[in-house]
Parts: C-alpha cells; sequence; structure tokens
C-alpha cells in the first residue's frame, strides 16, 4: 500500500460507502492512535479512522488505493485486518461481495486480510458470515477460531438458527463448551429426527426456565445433553454407581473406573494415615464377593 | 469394470505387464514423466497412475495401542486409493496424494516379498494387498493380482489374501493358485452396503461372487467389518451372515473377522462434509485407547454377541475361539480389547503374536499339512 502524504484534519468526513464497514469494525477501532489514515476520492479527502475526540488538528496519512475497490483496501490497511478475527473477516467479505461488483474484486482484497486469494477460501468465509448472528457475535467473543467456525457451518442452517436463539441466547458457555455442544446436540438432533423431537427429549422449557441463572442452565443443558447423547454411557455408569453405593464403604476407600466404559475394572483407594486406617484392609476383604458383583456389572454381555 | 477411464504411466513401467492389461481393457494411457499429487481424495478416482516401486512395500498392519489385538497381517503397498466410494473409509482422511496409483512392477513387489518369507522359512506370513485399496476393485484394467497369486503359489510358507468389495472376480477364476490365495470379502448388512458402500458391488453380487471363488477352489475369507448400527441391524446382519455361509463353503473359509466401526475424530466431520446424507456418526461413540472412536462397549458386545450367535449356528459350531481347537473357520476380532475377546469367546489371545500364532496354526492344520507345525519362537510369542 502506497503512502501518499501526511495531512492534519481538522474535522474528518467519512465516505458514505464505508459506513456499513465502520458498523462492523465497530468494536475494533482503537481511538489511541498517533495518527489516522485518509484517502482522496474526487478531489474530497475522507477519513478511515476516526479522530481523537477534544483535538482540533489531528495528523492523516493519506493511502493510495485500487479505484476499482472504493478503498476497501486502503480501509483494510489501515486496520491491519490480517489481525482480525475471522468473525469479523467473514463479515466483512460478505459485505465486500454485495458492494463490489464482482466476486474477483473481492479475492483481491483477501491477501490484505492475510488470506489466500482463493475461491474455496472466499466461499469458507462467506459460509462463515452466514451462521445466525448471535452465534457469530458470541463466537468473537469467545474467540472461536477460523477452522472452528468452518466446521460449524457444516451444520444444518435450520439447526443452527435453532441453537442460536433457543439455546445460546440463555447460556454462556467457554469456546470449548459452545462447541461440544453444538456437536452433542447436533447428533441428536439427527439421531431423534428433527427439532421439535429434539426439544422434547431436552423437555427444554424446563431446562432454559426462567428462574435460574445462565450458569445453573448451561449446567442443566449440560448434564441433559450428556444424558441424551451418550445413553449407554449414562445407563451404564450409573449401574456401577449403584454397585458402588451398595458396598457402603468408608470415606476412606473409594473406588473409580474408567466412565467411557473401554477399560474393565475399577482401582480401590485407601486412604491410610493412622494405624486404625489399616482396620479397613479387613473391610475391603470382608466386601469382596461385593467387589465380584461390581467387576460382574462391567461385563456387557 | 470400474470407472477407470484412462491412464498415466511411469516412463520406467512401459514395459511392465500391467501395460498389456491396460491395452487389453481399452483403457487409453499417456506416458508421463510427474504426475502432479492430488489434494482431494475423490479426484482421483477415476484415473489410474502406473507407478514404480518405491522403498518397501511390505510392512505390518498393527495398531498403535495395546489395549486392542491386532492380527499382525503383513500389508504389502501395491495399491493406492480405490475406485470405490465409501462414507467410512478412512483414506478420505489418510491420504496426501488422491491419485489412484498402482505398482507396475509387480516384480519387484514379489521379489520383496520372497525375501522376507525366505529369511523364516519356518513362519507362515499372511500378506493382504488391501491396506490403501481395495484388492481387486481394479483387476480387469491392471491384471494385478492375478500375477501375484501365481507368484505366491510357489512361495511356501506365505498366504496372499485379497480383500474386497467388488465382484471382479472372472479374471482369478482360472488361476492355477494352489489354494495360497485366499480372496476375502468386506461384506456388510444389506442396508449399509445400499447407503454407506458407494459404488461397490452390491451385497447379491459379491455373494455371487463368493460362490465362484468357492467353486474354484480359493480358500475364502470374510470380513464383518465394520459393523454399524442402525434401526433393524439385529435382523440385517443375522440375514448376511446366513447367506454368507450358505454361498460359500465351511472348510475353504480360512478366517472371519468380525470389527465395528471406528474413526479417529477427524474423520467424523470429513465424513459429515463428504457425505451430508450418511447418518454413521451420529450414533453414540467414545473415544477409545487408541485416539479412535467406536461405539461404547456394551453397544459393540451386544452387536458382536449377536453376529457370533448367528455365526455358530449358521456354521453348526458352538464354539468360535481360535483357542478351543482348529477344525472351524478361524474366528478373530479385528481391533478389539482383550476383555471382548475374553467376555464373548470364554478366551483372548495373550498377545498379537499370539494371535498369529493361532492363524498359523490353524493355517498349517487345516490346509498346509505338509508345511511344518508351527513353532511359538517364530512368531514371537
Ligand atoms: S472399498 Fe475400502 S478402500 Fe475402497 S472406498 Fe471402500 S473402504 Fe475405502
Amino acid at each position: 500500500m502506497q503512502l501518499k502524504s501526511l495531512k492534519n484534519i481538522s474535522s474528518p468526513t467519512f465516505f458514505s460507502k464505508h459506513r456499513a464497514y465502520f458498523d462492523l469494525l465497530g468494536s475494533l477501532s482503537s481511538l489511541d492512535r498517533l495518527f489516522g489514515y485518509a484517502f482522496y476520492y474526487d478531489d474530497t479527502l475522507f477519513c478511515l479512522t476516526s479522530h481523537p475526540k477534544h483535538t482540533t488538528s489531528f495528523p492523516y496519512l493519506v493511502l493510495d488505493y485500487h479505484p476499482d475497490y472504493f478503498a476497501l483496501d486502503a480501509l483494510l490497511f489501515a486496520y491491519s485486518a490480517s489481525t482480525w478475527p475471522a468473525t469479523i473477516k467473514a463479515r466483512f467479505l460478505a459485505q465486500a461481495i454485495q458492494d463490489l461488483p464482482d466476486r474477483h474484486g473481492v479475492l483481491q482484497l483477501m491477501p490484505f486480510m492475510g488470506l489466500v486469494a482463493h475461491q474455496s477460501v472466499l466461499s469458507a468465509y462467506l459460509n462463515i458470515a452466514k451462521l445466525p448472528s448471535l452465534l457469530l457475535t458470541y463466537a468473537q467473543q469467545k474467540k472461536v477460531s477460523y477452522k472452528q467456525l468452518v466446521q460449524i457451518t457444516r451444520y444444518e442452517s435450520s439447526y443452527l438458527a435453532w441453537f442460536a436463539t433457543d439455546i445460546l441466547a440463555y447460556i454462556k458457555p467457554s469456546c470449548s463448551v459452545l462447541l461440544h455442544l453444538l456437536e452433542s446436540m447436533h447428533d441428536c438432533f439427527h439421531r431423534l429426527g428433527g427439532i421439535e423431537a429434539l426439544v422434547t427429549a431436552l423437555d427444554l422449557p424446563t431446562l432454559i426456565h426462567n428462574d435460574a441463572d445462565s450458569e445453573t442452565r448451561l449446567h442443566r443443558i449440560n448434564d441433559t445433553v450428556f444424558q441424551l447423547c451418550y445413553p449407554t454411557q449414562f445407563k451404564y455408569n450409573q449401574e456401577v454407581r449403584h454397585c458402588v453405593k451398595a458396598l457402603h464403604l468408608p470415606d476412606s476407600i473409594s473406588v473409580t473406573w474408567d466412565d467411557s466404559l473401554e477399560t474393565k475394572g475399577f482401582t480401590v483407594s485407601l486412604d491410610i494415615s493412622k494405624v486404625d486406617d489399616l482396620n479397613d484392609l479387613s473391610l475391603l476383604a470382608a466386601k469382596k464377593e461385593s467387589f465380584k458383583d461390581l467387576l460382574e456389572a462391567m461385563v456387557y454381555v | 469394470m470400474s470407472n477407470i477411464k484412462q491412464a498415466i504411466v511411469d516412463p520406467s513401467q512401459v514395459d511392465s505387464e500391467l501395460i498389456k492389461a491396460l491395452e487389453q481393457a481399452g483403457i487409453d494411457y499417456v506416458v508421463q514423466d510427474e504426475v502432479a499429487i492430488k489434494k482431494n481424495y475423490r479426484a482421483g478416482k477415476k484415473q489410474l497412475v502406473v507407478v514404480d516401486k518405491k522403498g518397501d512395500a511390505l510392512d505390518t498392519c498393527a495398531t498403535i495401542s495395546d489395549h486392542y489385538i491386532c492380527c499382525n497381517v503383513k500389508v504389502l503397498k501395491s495399491i493406492s486409493n480405490c475406485p470405490y466410494d465409501c462414507s467410512y473409509c478412512f483414506l478420505q482422511n489418510y491420504l496426501n496424494d488422491g491419485n489412484t496409483k498402482v505398482v507396475g512392477n509387480d516384480t519387484a513387489l514379489i521379489e520383496e516379498v520372497k525375501e522376507a518369507c525366505f529369511k523364516q522359512p519356518d513362519r507362515i506370513f499372511r500378506i493382504g494387498t488391501w491396506e490403501l485399496g481395495d484388492s481387486l476393485a481394479l483387476e480387469h484394467e491392471t491384471g494385478q493380482a492375478q500375477r501375484l497369486i501365481t507368484a505366491f503359489r510357489d512361495i511356501p510358507n506365505a498366504v496372499l489374501e485379497l480383500k474386497t468389495k467388488s465382484d471382479s472376480v472372472n479374471p482369478i477364476l482360472n488361476c492355477d493358485h494352489q489354494h495360497k490365495t485366499v480372496v476375502s470379502w468386506s461384506l456388510n448388512a444389506n442396508t449399509i452396503v445400499e447407503t454407506q458402500e458407494h459404488k461397490t458391488a452390491r451385497l447379491q453380487e459379491r455373494l455371487i461372487a463368493l460362490k465362484k471363488v468357492t467353486e474354484a477352489g480359493y480358500l475364502v475369507g470374510l470380513h464383518v467389518d465394520p459393523m454399524i448400527y442402525f434401526e433393524g441391524w439385529e435382523a440385517d446382519y443375522e440375514s448376511l451372515i446366513r447367506q454368507a455361509i450358505q454361498a460359500t463353503r465351511p472348510d475353504q473359509i480360512a478366517w472371519i473377522s468380525l470389527g465395528s466401526l471406528r474413526f479417529n475424530p477427524e474423520m467424523k466431520k470429513k465424513i459429515e462434509t463428504n457425505f451430508p446424507a450418511s447418518t454413521i456418526t451420529y450414533t453414540e461413540m467414545i473415544r477409545g485407547n487408541d485416539g479412535k472412536m467406536r461405539y461404547p462397549k456394551p453397544l459393540r458386545m451386544r452387536m458382536y454377541g449377536h453376529v457370533i450367535n448367528v455365526l455358530a449356528d449358521a456354521l453348526g459350531c458352538d464354539d468360535l475361539s481360535p483357542q478351543t481347537g482348529f477344525d472351524k473357520p478361524l474366528f478373530y476380532f479385528c481391533m478389539e480389547r482383550w476383555d471382548v475377546w475374553h467376555d464373548l469367546l470364554g478366551a483372548s489371545p495373550t498377545s498379537i503374536q499370539d494371535l498369529d500364532y493361532l492363524f498359523a496354526q490353524s493355517l498349517q492344520s487345516r490346509f498346509f499339512p505338509s508345511l511344518p507345525i508351527p513353532n511359538k519362537a517364530d512368531y514371537a510369542v
């Protein structure tokens, strides 16, 4: 990007065709700059970055630009677009595809975002831009990566729209929990045959009931989704838990097992800190038959 | 016939036997030095690239986790990629180059096999050509299996396994195999063949082919793998087992394997993207100790238990365990846990090498009595 000159500007004017871009860059436009960026269009100087408040005159670097792109190339340069989150890049490209006469022009802008100017990459970003806006905004807050966003775009739009309005609007999951919920619920969505069946199976109204805070709701949703998505694991772990409970072991003895059910068997741990604790050893021996039952519960034929 | 319409031949392979097969099949080819890598595994399915053998082609098909027992079969990398398009195919997440490549220089392949087998003359080697593709899908175009069958006939301590989902058996029916080749089928419930195993021979076509090779005197293998869960799986798998046993003769079945759907987590996304109509990834799965996704053990055991019962009935054999005698086809699980073996068959091999040894004992006692009785030490048991 060519720098043409340095100008002091007292009252910045903005290019009307950039309005939509400024809207989506809102959160990114930092004011603590030592200088701004501007460009000339039809002999008028338009600013690309804003002017610190209460400053009468501020230095602006005037950028050159490609006449076909409405100075969007200069805008991308001014905002160090290669550092943007994938969600903003996606929204920017989606806006550009509407404003520029053809896809070729949009492809030319991609290197300013640190992207390869390739049709498949552009399509992937445009698909990301089509995600429900609530989901996109949340994904941006949680720093969901480009690769993760691409994976989200493989879900059906009806499912995503439902997830955004009926689930995400009520909870504040971390990035990993968000991705896990999206995937697990999507599996159930297919397994059960659609949203209606999923809503019924989740008993959604109870889960998102207003009397709970978002953390409680998230907890409930996670538990219910696990039960729904992993019914076999849930059922057999419950059985093992019952068997362990039936052993009536003192607190000093704990039983752990692989809750994925892959590894057969369990581990018995005994806390020994005083001589009396050693009596628990005979308790273990006395419960040999019950432990056998526990092992039997781990044979799934 | 496959969908292959043209071939690219490496200049070093123009005099290979494979070229004659290509010409006979009416496949146009060009001789070309460099072939660009195909990033998409599907893009390379319609064109054959005939290459020279590079490096070692003989390897062991082994799991990286010792929690799951593998059968220690050797694999001969003679092909890479496949004209078929199964939704669960691991190649979609494995191949760096999507070109369908076949080694033209099969003399070099056979030399490598001979060298390995002659180094350990008291050991029986099972060697398959299916690791990165289908052993017979391209037989009309390449004739490779026919040449391998003939070569294995003369290696006393090696058995060739040709595993396929095709029905391309006519070219091999008249080969002088001397029972040294096991033609095996990857079989699945009809619902799965119809919905997941795209472009492969339909189940009935495979069963007809199985009958043909049985009649041609070949040893056969049945691989019910990957078993996939769906509504009505019980009846469909039962029907598969009964039809398969009926299409062949138990005394010609060298081995029968059972395995369930498994893939690494990345594959789930690949399958959902490449096969949007497939629902196989939506069933409950857990991550096993080898990092692969598979059905939870109780479900796998239920599915295996059902097939084992039907198999036992169809074969007229109560006990399928390979550890209780060799008067039956050798039954084994592909990549399963020791306790799954134990809880379903009453015993499990003590190691991967032990299973290899059981195979050798079964082959020697059932089909090759003139070979020396296998010795544990030769299998590192
Ligand atoms: S037949 Fe085997 S190699 Fe070919 S596509 Fe199917 S799974 Fe893959």
